[in-house]
């Protein structure tokens, strides 16, 4: 007991001594203090500099595009989008088959990849058991995973002779027979064509579109879902009419996810599509797409002209992707505030 | 027992629902059979094709016989990792900066915004815009702006990995942290970062994955007269096409891993 009492007075110096202490002791956490704030300054500065690359970056390539593609805009004009000419010997250029053959190709992938991604997402939320999920999930992503030219190289020497001796022999007899949709299904069947490149596009891009189909597929609330199988809903008609509505804007910002992804391929398109300068109903003719035109000719143009027409099909590229992309991000940004909300 | 006779509305709704989901399975095996003929393509072909002379030699003069695809092993390493050292520290920082002060500001959420789309962006108009930057003004090619073009497709994969990660700290370790005084600074790095380091190597080894086996952005600006990378040779040489496989589909996995 002695020994408590008698420790009050020591307590009291002691706290004396703290408040000295904590007096010298406030300068040097003051000092402390405002070194880290200037700390804290800096790094929050420095990290602002390297986002703001990033943002610079994608100003700079809209920039140089247009700058590169100046000389031929003011050339030719707005004609330039609508003249089928292509002609590096003259110097004449329209820039109208590479987009027309970049948009069929990319419209044939995603009309055969949509329900093709559909059905694996379906796959792989609904159907698989939960020990498939991964493997089978890490298969479809390296499938995306694997370099276009590799696809490119796969395509020219293995899937066009095969595409060549049987599929387009086949295609013709049937739907080449119909009247007005026979015309796209005419002419040589050399195997390369737009109808590959597409057929290969879509190989490419059902990876991109099958697994953001999946992660919108999974934020489904599992109440909606149970409800709907309590009613007696059989599982495709929980994944028609609950899951399908649910993620409807989600899906279509994956399509279009996709979308972009073949828009902007550029090797394995060089490879089978054919490059040929040429306007065609037949889709088993060769054409161009504008990535494909620049791989081709880019490192071997000459004129300042031709140069310029490059660098404008660049630039009408990188706008149509980037319109496409922006707005599948949206979609999808809509989609995680909504999941956000529930 | 003798089944019960089953209403004909029922049996369509059936049907249609056996049919939908055999479609499923058909979609399913559909990509995996890409998946393993590519594959299969690529071993078949390529590896016999493997030997020593590959990694130690040259590429010959076209016509002569030999030789091997030392020139684009080896430049496509240099500039990897030249692509590599310019992308990581960009990349983080950036990622620091849109998980650490980007919940508030609209510029962050323009720059994850533009970061979304660069990543999906044609490499080809990438290649195009180094070309305009670089190779216009230096007038000759080089592996250094191949490796810029590269780089420019990494960062972007880099950052939002990065972003994705940082935001998966627990916010009560960050309070903890800041609990103890440390600073700003020292909370995002020494704690937050730490704590998913091995989230952002995996986005840097994703990153890696992208960008070896990347093509386009290589051909209108390296080195195109000696050949010194490896994407662009595979397409000129079939030989090749084994190695590029390899070395992605290992980028690969140890990149899903």
């Amino acid at each position: 007991m002695s020994a408590n009492i008698n420790a009050f007075p020591d307590r009291a110096a002691e706290q004396k001594g703290e408040i000295d202490d904590g007096h010298i002791f406030s300068k040097a956490l003051k000092a402390t203090m405002r070194k880290q704030r200037l700390q804290d300054f800096f790094f929050h500065k420095l990290t602002l500099l390297f986002a703001l690359s990033v943002l610079f970056v994608l100003m700079g390539i809209i920039a140089s595009l247009m700058i590169g593609a100046w000389p031929a805009l003011k050339e030719f004009g707005l004609p330039f989008v609508t003249s089928i000419e292509w002609d590096p010997v003259n110097d004449k250029y329209g820039a109208l088959i590479a987009i027309v053959g970049t948009l069929v190709t990319s419209f044939i992938a995603l009309v055969i990849a949509f329900p093709i991604s559909f059905g694996i997402a379906l796959f792989l939320t609904e159907i698989c058991p939960a020990w498939l999920k991964r493997p089978l999930g890490t298969s479809i992503e390296l499938l995306a995973g694997v370099p276009s030219i590799i696809y490119g190289m796969w395509g020219l020497f293995v899937f066009a002779p095969l595409f060549a001796d049987y599929i387009q022999p086949a295609l013709a007899h049937t739907l080449g027979q119909v009247p007005v949709i026979g015309q796209l299904f005419k002419g040589p069947m050399m195997g390369i064509g737009i109808l590959a490149a597409g057929l290969i596009l879509a190989v490419m891009i059902i990876p991109f579109i099958a697994s953001v189909m999946r992660d919108v597929f999974e934020t489904v609330p599992p109440v909606l879902k149970e409800s709907a199988y309590a009613l007696g809903c059989t599982k495709w008609e929980v994944v028609r009419k609950i899951v399908l509505p649910y993620t409807k804007i989600g899906v279509v910002g994956g399509v279009m996810l996709g979308l972009g992804r073949a828009l902007g391929e550029t090797m394995a398109i060089t490879f089978v599509i054919g490059n040929a300068h040429k306007l065609s109903w037949s889709l088993f003719a060769a054409g161009n797409s504008i990535a494909s035109t620049l791989a081709n000719e880019f490192a071997e143009a000459e004129s300042v002209l031709h140069v310029s027409s490059l660098f404008a099909l660049g630039l009408i590229l990188f706008v149509i992707t980037f319109f496409v992309l922006s707005a599948a991000k949206l979609m999808l940004m809509g989609m995680s505030r909504k999941e956000g909300m529930k | 027992m003798k089944k019960p006779e089953m209403n004909p509305v029922y049996r369509r709704r059936l049907w249609k629902h056996r049919i939908g989901i055999a479609l499923s399975f058909f979609a399913m095996a559909v990509g995996l059979f890409f998946l393993m003929w590519i594959l299969l393509t690529l071993v078949v072909k390529g590896v016999g094709a493997i030997d020593m002379a590959m990694f130690t030699q040259t590429t010959p003069a076209p016509g002569s016989e030999g030789g091997g695809l030392m020139n684009a092993i080896v430049g496509s390493l240099l500039m990897v990792s030249v692509a590599v050292f310019i992308s990581t520290p960009i990349g983080i920082l950036a990622g620091i900066y849109l998980a650490e002060y980007g919940e508030v500001s609209w510029f962050a959420k323009v720059t994850r915004f533009v970061t979304d789309i660069m990543l999906s962006a044609p490499s080809i108009v990438i290649g195009l815009f180094v070309y305009a930057i670089y190779v216009a003004n230096v007038h000759h090619f080089s592996g250094w702006a191949g490796s810029f073009a590269i780089s420019l497709i990494a960062i972007p994969v880099v950052v939002r990995t990065t972003d994705n990660m940082l935001n998966l700290v627990p916010t009560s370790l960050r309070e903890a942290a800041f609990a103890l005084g440390a600073p700003r600074w020292r909370v995002a790095t020494f704690v937050r970062l730490r704590a998913v380091k091995a989230g952002v190597i995996t986005g840097v080894l994703l990153a890696i994955a992208r960008i070896s086996g990347e093509t386009a952005p290589l051909l209108c600006k390296s080195s195109a007269q000696f050949s010194a990378v490896c994407p662009p040779m595979v397409g000129k040489i079939a030989s090749g096409r084994s190695l590029s496989m390899m070395r992605s589909t290992t980028c690969q996995v140890i990149g899903s891993i």
